[in-house]
């Protein structure tokens, strides 16, 4: 490399708690976008070591520099892709701030109901073209109250493996993890971005049951 | 008009279309699955950099499938075994296929796939092609599948025709043998139609041995050919083919 390799990440909490990860554990594109960012010395120019760098061209002037590992020897090819991708727009309100914005990218044109609070039933509804956009809406109609779906499933998965709620969130951590895990995939769900969210989701179900079961 | 009474079809790009497999999809799909949605953009840039390493999927496929497995997917063979089913999920249909099949059949034309096979993965009958054939409903339409391991009854599960083992479409001299088999069951080339995407395997080597030959430029274009007639959709074979009594 031609810049200095961190070694360490270090994560401390308010409560003065701390997680330790080997740098060079995290994904590749995770360590990149870190050392890019201007508190890793982004802004900062290295006048040690090598360099080497990619310079970009535009028609209309336009210039752009990328630094590379100097590893990297010579340039194999160029090309451009270009087809339409079908993004998916999910926006959550609250009532001061901006809303969540929850993008999606698989088959978003497929989504046949949301639960958020309620149950919404995803309707196609206006259809606009601006230009070389194409834009699909949904009517969202709002049923019962959200995630019956999910609990039943979640109860039915628990029966199975001849256990409770209340025991589930009895076990120790090591064991929930496990066992939620396990069950989840029974469920067939998955977690969109974040692994923890989909068991915190499989918590809030437990939580849930053991209080209507008693 | 083309007067037969076979019509052979290709497997890749032709019956089956690569265009649903997209990374997002199947690799997203298998971290998710795995419960590590986190990693999905690094496999993804990962399986990016095979691509241009070896210069397009298929040839990672081929040749390279054990670098998805260690270099893309950290050799989690948890991920290599989702990794064929998704694959198999997102593969696609040509257009106007089913409906063009169902009419061949009507019409009476026997229906077989010649496929080179290029990219089998397990033994014949277990391959990524003939899963898929069967998966998706395709042996009521073509019992048989010709290709360089011999012919296969997938209805049976049983290699009938050991002729074929080594012979190639790009070679040409599977279409010697194709050309045989067809007389033996009273159907001379010229009564037979070979329906395909690349000029140099199912095209040319077709057309050179007498056979009628249509270009498919539905899903890629490959360049001009010998072919008899050029179709960009599955729907023009019912206005460009006739059962020949």
């Amino acid at each position: 490399m031609s810049e200095q390799n961190p070694k360490k990440l270090i994560l401390e909490y308010e409560d003065g708690s701390c997680k330790v990860v080997e740098f060079a554990n995290l994904p590749g594109l995770l360590q990149r976008d870190l050392l890019r960012q201007p508190f890793a010395g982004g802004a900062t120019p290295s006048l040690e070591g090598e360099n080497s760098f990619v310079v970009l061209e535009w028609e209309d002037g336009w210039k752009e520099v990328f630094e590379i590992d100097v590893a990297y020897t010579d340039v194999m090819k160029y090309y451009v892709i270009t087809r339409p991708e079908d993004v998916g727009r999910l926006s959550l309100g609250r009532a001061d701030g901006y809303p969540e914005l929850i993008e999606l990218t698989r088959r978003p044109l497929g989504v046949k109901r949301i639960a958020f609070k309620r149950e919404y039933a995803v309707e196609e509804g206006v259809n606009r073209r601006e230009g070389k956009k194409l834009e699909q809406e949904y009517e969202l109609t709002a049923g019962e109250e959200a995630y019956g779906p999910e609990m039943a499933a979640f109860l039915e998965a628990v029966a199975a493996v001849e256990t409770t709620p209340q025991a589930l969130l009895a076990m120790d951590e090591v064991e929930m993890i496990a066992n939620l895990d396990s069950i989840r995939k029974d469920m067939g769900i998955v977690a969109g971005r974040r692994q923890r969210d989909v068991l915190n989701f499989m918590v809030f179900l437990a939580k849930k049951a053991a209080k209507t079961t008693g | 008009m083309l007067e037969v009474k076979w019509v052979g079809f290709d497997y890749g790009q032709c019956i089956m279309e690569p265009g649903g497999l997209r990374n997002h999809l199947v690799i997203g799909d298998i971290c998710k699955l795995l419960g590590q949605p986190e990693l999905i953009d690094e496999r993804i840039y990962r399986y990016h950099q095979l691509n241009e390493q070896y210069g397009g999927y298929s040839k990672i496929k081929e040749g390279h499938r054990d670098e998805i497995y260690e270099y893309v997917l950290d050799g989690d063979s948890r991920a290599q075994e989702l990794f064929g089913q998704k694959e198999q999920q997102y593969l696609d249909v040509g257009d106007g296929l089913i409906e063009t099949l169902d009419w061949l059949q009507d019409q009476g034309f026997v229906l077989e796939v010649v496929s080179e096979m290029k990219k089998t993965l397990g033994a014949v009958g277990s391959d990524v092609v003939i899963r898929f054939l069967k998966t998706r409903g395709f042996t009521k339409y073509f019992p048989v599948i010709i290709n360089p391991q011999g012919k296969y009854d997938m209805i049976e599960d049983a290699l009938v025709d050991d002729r074929y083992v080594g012979k190639t479409k790009q070679g040409g001299d599977i279409y010697d043998v194709l050309a045989e088999d067809l007389r033996s069951r009273g159907i001379e080339p010229e009564e037979a139609v070979m329906v395909g995407d690349k000029p140099a395997t199912d095209i040319n080597p077709a057309h050179a041995r007498g056979f009628k030959t249509i270009q498919y430029k539905g899903f890629i274009d490959l360049g001009p050919s010998d072919a008899d007639i050029i179709i960009n959709h599955f729907s023009e074979l019912k206005e460009v083919l006739k059962k020949k009594e």
